[in-house]
């Protein structure tokens, strides 16, 4: 009940201050960048609300629960990914003085079919990251009130839509800044008040023999045809059909995989061995040693070291080339107040990003049952209740739900300012107030309808996909813009087609295409280490070719990115 | 009265402007070093110009490569030990695993100083740029420019 009123409490808190900033709204400018009158510590705030999404809220815990320290490259990678922004491209960029990437790329290579091109990208990026905040919404409903999957989803693209048509990106600085408090808040206080509580009470039994056991009787519904695993002989509870027979009752179950029909429901009794969702070629269920020592989480796939490098090449480049990052500077007067906001930016990330890992270390204590299913997505606003009873479970969940709307709002708000920006001023023309909002309208729908088919892909790992066609698509088109002379619009485009098609086949291959194994699987699962490198070949030898066709004005347009104001 | 001849009235700050055409008003640099405002036709004003790139980017390249060293040390460093000394990645420090101190806690200010110590430096090197003499810059390049050559 409380968690209901408290996403209730988020959602008109959010609509409330983006009407009330569409006073302010009046021109086009006002509406994509604020009229660059944000303050840096604001903007900091802002970009902070706007960066962690669904992603790191919900989708990080969960990734700590079932894979362990392998997955703290993401938070690294995110990190670090503003480093590089800040040292390669930040302040030239806000020099420079365009308000998105597809100007930026029009302006500096001097070619309006490059600005198109551009857009296209913007729009496979904004709506690969959309899906996962509306997968978030979607589970946290359903976790907290057993609405169906498509309620959130609706929810989310509703009021964002509405929002962002309303009020733009003036409305939504504001809103953002607070939802980043809100954010840090939630998580804080509950890593803060379930860890003391766990060295309180005393955690649940030690896992035998390096599985994770079951903390308290508790009963799961396998959603799809899934394969477990189980490192220890064991007894469960069946209703359905396990291993190709009809069950029902107590069954024997021995160490080794077992295949579970949909729709069948399992009770484990406490004290006994948790069996985990494996892939059907699974490697294993990931022990407890193999959670917490690096490079050793290969249960999905083959190669973790690789993977891993790959992951971080992916987030440290594609933080530079999100669409709805990068526009946040231009609400900053300057190139030296777009530097100061960063290193403020980085400050608030690295305090924010140890509260969802504390969480997810405690849901693998307390909520190990959640590995059957491979539902642990939604971990972060099961565990109050998992370790408390009573109001304080109640008023940690709300805050949670709150923190957890906060997140899906404020990503996909910025998102949607991108995406609708695209469609409107880059893809067509004259593009007005007007455009802009059914621009805005049209995308929330199709992000909506997107968001219904994302259910079966881990959060994270789509966010992580993002950021790997982002490096491969305007990385090299921001830093050879930035820093090289030779750059021409040709090499460009060819980098975008080059490296940013290969990375998006990559991604959409290992999402709906075949299961390869091995080095194939690992290539197309992180693209990003081979991606980025192609991209930028193709762009310098595209630019090498036609080196007839360098811009006019290059002198002036790299004089004004490296001048100090 | 334009209005009833069918002119309509449209938004100044539009964002169609292209960038190459928004002017820098907002510049307000005191010294004589505003290459951004004017076209740089001229052998001199180019001459200023790489010189202050140039400065930038190896600046810009030294940061980073501390950044990509730091986080390559830390992965190969970790995939080392997996290989070579096991044992150690087992070492607790607080009943946590020291590894995850290091990648879930240690990283973030690393990367705080990294981030801060650039921006010290590259402000402290734009104020030299601007309270430097031109024609001192162009002499410097010049001189760059020939060794270079040699």
């Amino acid at each position: 009940m409380i968690a209901i009123l408290s996403i209730g409490f988020v959602v008109v808190l959010s609509s409330v201050l983006g009407a009330l900033s569409m006073r302010y709204s009046r021109t086009t400018s006002d509406f994509l960048v604020a009229s660059r009158s944000i303050s840096p510590r604001l903007n900091a705030a802002a970009i902070c609300g706007e960066y962690l999404s669904a992603g790191t809220f919900l989708g990080l815990a969960s990734l700590v629960m079932v894979f362990g320290v392998d997955m703290l490259w993401y938070p690294i990678g995110y990190t670090a990914g503003y480093v590089a922004l800040l040292v390669l491209v930040a302040a030239p960029l806000r020099r420079f003085g365009s308000y998105t990437i597809p100007e930026f790329a029009e302006g500096r290579l001097e070619s309006p079919r490059l600005r198109r091109l551009s857009a296209v990208f913007v729009l496979v990026i904004g709506f690969l990251y959309l899906l996962p905040q509306m997968k978030g919404a979607g589970i946290t409903l359903r976790a907290l009130t057993g609405a169906p999957y498509w309620v959130g989803v609706a929810l989310v693209a509703v009021v964002v839509a509405g929002n962002v048509a309303v009020g733009g990106m003036r409305g939504v600085t504001f809103v953002q800044a607070v939802q980043y408090f809100i954010k840090v808040f939630a998580l804080a206080v509950s890593a803060i008040v379930l860890w003391v509580a766990t060295s309180r009470i005393g955690a649940p039994p030690a896992f035998v023999d390096g599985a994770p056991i079951v903390a308290a009787q508790s009963s799961v519904r396998v959603r799809s045809p899934s394969v477990l695993r189980l490192s220890l002989p064991t007894t469960i509870i069946a209703d359905g059909v396990v291993d190709g027979r009809l069950v029902k009752g107590s069954l024997a179950l021995s160490a080794g995989v077992h295949g579970v029909e949909e729709g069948t429901r399992l009770t484990l009794s406490k004290g006994t061995p948790v069996p985990q969702a494996a892939s059907p070629e699974g490697r294993g269920a990931i022990t407890n040693k193999r959670w917490y020592l690096p490079f050793q989480s290969s249960a999905q796939r083959d190669h973790p070291l690789y993977l891993s490098i790959s992951l971080i090449l992916g987030t440290v480049l594609g933080t530079m080339g999100l669409p709805h990052i990068l526009v946040r500077f231009y609400t900053n007067p300057d190139g030296r107040a777009a530097r100061r906001t960063i290193v403020a930016v980085i400050a608030l990330l690295g305090a924010y990003y140890v509260w969802p890992i504390v969480l997810g270390v405690l849901g693998r204590r307390w909520a190990p049952d959640l590995l059957v299913s491979g539902g642990t997505d939604a971990i972060v606003v099961l565990l109050p209740k998992r370790i408390l009873s009573g109001l304080g479970a109640e008023l940690l969940t709300g805050l949670l739900a709150a923190g957890a709307f906060a997140a899906f709002l404020s990503t996909s708000s910025g998102l949607l300012v991108s995406v609708s920006g695209a469609i409107s001023h880059d893809l067509s023309q004259n593009g007005g107030v007007r455009r802009f909002r059914q621009a805005t309208l049209g995308a929330a729908l199709i992000a909506g309808l997107l968001g219904l088919g994302a259910e079966r892909f881990e959060i994270n790992v789509l966010v992580g996909w993002a950021f790997a066609i982002a490096a491969s698509s305007f990385c090299p088109l921001l830093l050879l813009g930035v820093w090289w002379r030779d750059f021409t619009s040709v090499g460009a485009s060819a980098g975008l087609l080059v490296g940013g098609g290969a990375a998006s086949l990559a991604v959409l291959t290992t999402m709906f295409g075949p299961r390869f194994d091995g080095w194939v699987g690992a290539l197309l699962a992180q693209p990003a280490a081979w991606s980025v490198p192609l991209a930028f070949s193709a762009a310098i030898v595209g630019s090498l070719l036609t080196s007839t066709r360098r811009p006019v004005g290059v002198h002036s347009h790299l004089a004004r990115m490296h001048t100090p104001e | 009265m334009t209005d009833r001849v069918g002119r309509k009235r449209v938004t100044v700050t539009h964002p169609m402007t292209r960038a190459v055409q928004s002017g820098r008003s907002d510049r307000t640099s005191s010294v004589d070093l505003r290459v951004g405002v004017v076209e740089v036709e001229n052998e001199d004003d180019a001459l200023v110009l790489r010189s202050l790139m140039q400065a930038q980017l190896t600046l810009a390249l030294q940061s980073f490569g501390v950044l990509v060293g730091a986080l390559s040390c830390v992965v190969l460093g970790l995939a080392l030990l997996t290989r070579l000394r096991p044992s150690t990645l087992e070492t607790k420090v607080f009943s946590v695993p020291a590894v995850w101190w290091l990648l879930g806690l240690l990283m973030f200010p690393m990367l705080y100083f990294i981030a801060q110590s650039y921006v010290a430096q590259v402000e402290r090197l734009e104020r030299r740029f601007q309270s430097l003499n031109r024609d001192q810059l162009k002499r410097d390049q010049l001189e760059r420019d020939q060794k270079a050559k040699l």
